[in-house]
């Protein structure tokens, strides 16, 4: 008896370990969907969303790639961290780490370098409460970003050494690239590329570019079939609830895929297979940006 | 500098001038503002001559030039001038060099007057407001005679991109038909090949190498799209070309206007059509004299304006401090020896309205792929973010964009009221309607009523409704009137548009200073 219940204890802390990543994740974590509301200051807005009574701060106007500012006039789903960052324009800082966006800074808040911004993502249908547009205040006037509202900073041009020295780098860059695809040799492995979407949204923006990939890579191989699935996901949100996504966004998904390789042309001899699974795959409410997905598949 | 070195050629042009001038006092009286000293250099269909290697042409703001980077060109049985087709246009009688090879609302109604409508300009088949109107009859000819608009028939649902079928995410209904054409049985939506005309004003055909150029397959900042490849040469391209993007390439743009506005029963021979390219190829505009400014294009003045400056330089993104799009005005921030009060006058305006187009702040709102490709809505930013292509102000990237020239609430139209008795609406309006699977248009929703769905007819994606590709700036002062139904007549009524679509607050000062800049394109 005592060592069948201090089996059953030991599972349970052992589960308990295995949880308890998740677990810390999950509190820091947060999730919801709320109007984004617009915080001018004197360089560039910053962009906030309350929820539950407090005020967050998501990021601010920039084109540094990687994210995408909310739109007013829609309802925003933010997946994020809660940071130690102190506060910028009366919200608290959220962040994400971990996302295949390319992210680099988009600047600093009294010093303060700014972290990556949370995963966010516009609702796909219009919300005409989601209007909030306010003005500068003093207090806020702290951002220094990397860019502001007007032009780019002035460069000067690049010295002819500069220049060769950056020609050079391509150049090495492209011979790497090459000289790991001769080193591809039978037998060939099933690969997987993987898109990675906005919540609701069949527009791979930011990953579109393995679509290519994955093109060079059945032409590389003399590949027999691609098979392009589209997934469909929910996003755990703070409060509870399980976000679907759109009944039809998995179809949609494979559709624009494969209209995409379509009409970058797919080798010859290669089969195109388009499938979908509309069965939702659920959040947990930790990273549930990276279940917004669709596979490419080439297949030897 | 001389243009039209034919004896012939210098007949007709003198003849020309004489009848226009009396054709803009006919026009004065309806037009406001419009042309009444503006007088244009028609060159007809066929009628051979020399275009010089540098050429200038009068207009209402002084003299636009034109530069043959390849020399003089012989218009004698060239494609390009010839009347190639089975109406007896050829591509310069839309794409006129005193029209900075556009075609300006001054040339039309000029034209109308001199030949009462008999120039193949007005044949009724894109120069009517529907075919199979009355030919002779000016009402006919409506949109061409006040806005400039040629009609421009297109397949529904589209054809295929790439090779790849086109499903139209929409369903379109006509609202309001005041041409008859888009509800005629013969030419409309439900006539045996169903066909929705537009509106539209040709754009030019100059400056190529700024907007039709090999591109990158896939464009993220277009939604992950690819986009569309030259038949001919196998390569993707800018698509900057169209209004709708519909053309990949000076070739394919070249083939279709063949058939479609010269109505050329066989597909255009390759020999025309390279020769047509070569021509696009090396021409370039520009205004190259103020009336006020004087001069534009010299030693020591900015290095953006004249059309030798346009073969000089390169396409690129001008929106930074290091190379401005539009380069440096700032030598024209102070006097210079032998300047008139007027030109000084004129020439610090043109600097300050650079400055007002590059670095004024305000903030861009609900524009389709403009606040939706990465920057936000609303953004804070300048003229120069969206119109960042370095000497055209076009994008850089496909540069179609719902500014709300054609999408209503934003487009100009006349409002019903119970104080007149008919109001007139000269453009169609159409009901689009997404299907429950379509992304909508991001900031109008699932129905949208338009003058012209733009992109979308092609595309047939519902957030394309009503973008259209962005034109060039350059040459701007010789082909009013502006935007691609012709909304804008003057470059003050496109200054204003803006200032109203995004409650920029311009003051007048500002205002004159942008129009003053645009002018000297």
């Amino acid at each position: 008896m005592l060592r069948k219940t201090t089996l059953r204890i030991a599972g349970t802390a052992a589960l308990a370990l295995l949880a308890a990543p998740l677990a810390l994740a999950q509190e820091r974590n947060i999730s919801f969907v709320a109007c984004p509301i617009f915080q001018d200051t004197d360089t560039v807005p910053c962009w906030l969303a309350e929820y539950e009574g407090e005020l967050y701060f998501l990021g601010i106007q920039t084109d540094a790639g990687g994210w995408s500012p909310p739109w007013l006039g829609h309802q925003l789903l933010v997946e994020g961290n809660v940071s130690d960052n102190p506060r910028v324009c009366g919200g608290i800082v959220l962040e994400s780490s971990g996302t295949p966006y390319d992210r680099r800074s988009s600047g600093s808040s009294a010093g303060v370098e700014l972290p990556n911004p949370p995963v966010t993502s516009v609702m796909r249908e219009l919300d005409a409460t989601c209007r909030t547009q306010l003005p500068e205040v003093d207090a806020f006037n702290t951002i220094e970003p990397r860019r502001g509202p007007g032009p780019s900073p002035a460069q000067p041009p690049r010295t002819p050494d500069q220049a060769a020295a950056a020609a050079a780098a391509r150049d090495a860059a492209l011979a790497a690239e090459r000289e790991a695809m001769a080193k591809i040799v039978p037998p060939y492995q099933p690969r997987d590329y993987e898109m990675l979407y906005e919540f609701d949204s069949e527009l791979a923006v930011f990953t579109i570019g393995e679509v290519e990939k994955a093109l060079e890579y059945a032409a590389l191989i003399g590949a027999s079939k691609i098979l392009v699935t589209g997934y469909r996901s929910s996003s755990l949100l703070s409060n509870g609830q399980q976000l679907e996504e759109a009944p039809f966004i998995a179809k949609r998904r494979a559709q624009e895929l494969e209209s995409t390789l379509r009409m970058l042309g797919i080798p010859q001899g290669v089969a195109l297979e388009v499938t979908w699974e509309d069965a939702v795959v659920p959040g947990n409410g930790v990273n549930d940006w990276s279940r917004r997905r669709a596979l490419v598949r080439v297949i030897p | 500098m001389s243009t039209l070195t034919s004896r012939k050629a210098t007949r007709f042009v003198l003849g020309s001038l004489v009848c226009a001038v009396m054709a803009a006092a006919v026009y004065a009286q309806t037009s406001g503002e419009m042309q009444s000293a503006d007088t244009r250099q028609w060159i007809r269909a066929g009628q051979g001559g020399m275009l010089e290697a540098d050429a200038a042409f009068n207009n209402l703001h002084g003299k636009l030039g034109i530069v043959n980077a390849g020399g003089a060109v012989d218009m004698t049985g060239h494609p390009f001038f010839e009347p190639i087709g089975s109406n007896g246009r050829a591509c310069v009688t839309c794409h006129q060099p005193s029209d900075s090879m556009g075609l300006a609302l001054a040339s039309i109604r000029q034209q109308w007057e001199l030949t009462q409508g008999d120039d193949p300009l007005f044949d009724p088949i894109d120069g009517a407001n529907c075919p199979n109107l009355p030919r002779a009859d000016p009402s006919s000819h409506s949109l061409l005679l006040n806005r400039g608009l040629i009609r421009v028939g297109l397949a529904w649902p589209p054809g295929p991109r790439n090779g790849v079928p086109v499903v139209p995410e929409f369903d379109i209904e006509v609202v309001r038909d005041p041409t008859g054409c888009n509800t005629s049985t013969e030419y409309g939506l439900e006539s045996a090949k169903p066909t929705i005309s537009v509106y539209r004003r040709p754009r030019i055909a100059a400056n190529a190498k700024y907007v039709s150029y090999e591109s990158n397959p896939l464009n993220a900042k277009r939604l992950a799209m690819v986009v569309d490849r030259d038949r001919f040469t196998g390569k993707y391209m800018s698509m900057n070309i169209m209004s709708d993007a519909r053309e990949a390439s000076l070739r394919t743009q070249a083939v279709s206007a063949a058939r479609d506005h010269l109505q050329m029963q066989e597909a255009l021979p390759e020999d025309m059509m390279e020769k047509i390219v070569s021509f696009e190829e090396q021409v370039f505009a520009a205004q190259v004299e103020s009336n006020v400014g004087g001069a534009l294009a010299y030693a020591g003045g900015p290095d953006a304006l004249g059309p030798r400056n346009m073969e000089k330089f390169d396409r690129g993104l001008g929106d930074n401090f290091g190379v401005p799009l539009f380069r440096n005005f700032d030598m024209w921030k102070t006097a210079a020896p032998g300047e008139t009060a007027a030109q000084r006058e004129f020439r610090e305006s043109v600097a300050r309205g650079h400055d007002v187009f590059f670095i004024r702040v305000f903030y861009v709102t609900d524009t389709a792929h403009i606040n939706t490709v990465g920057l936000g809505n609303p953004m804070k930013r300048t003229c120069a973010t969206c119109h960042n292509s370095a000497m055209v102000g076009t994008d850089l990237s496909a540069g179609w964009v719902d500014v709300g020239t054609a999408n209503l609430p934003y487009a100009r139209q006349n409002v019903p009221n119970p104080f007149q008795a008919e109001v007139q609406h000269d453009l169609p309006l159409f009901k689009i309607t997404c299907n429950d699977e379509a992304r909508p248009h991001p900031f109008l929703g699932r129905v949208i009523y338009t003058q012209d769905p733009g992109r979308a007819l092609i595309s047939g994606k519902c957030y394309d409704v009503g973008a259209i590709v962005m034109g060039q700036f350059r040459g701007l002062a010789a082909r009013a009137p502006y935007f691609s139904n012709g909304s804008a007549s003057t470059l003050r009524d496109l200054v204003d548009f803006y200032d109203r679509r995004f409650n920029i607050g311009y003051t007048e000062q500002e205002k004159a200073d942008l129009t003053n800049f645009l002018s000297v394109l």
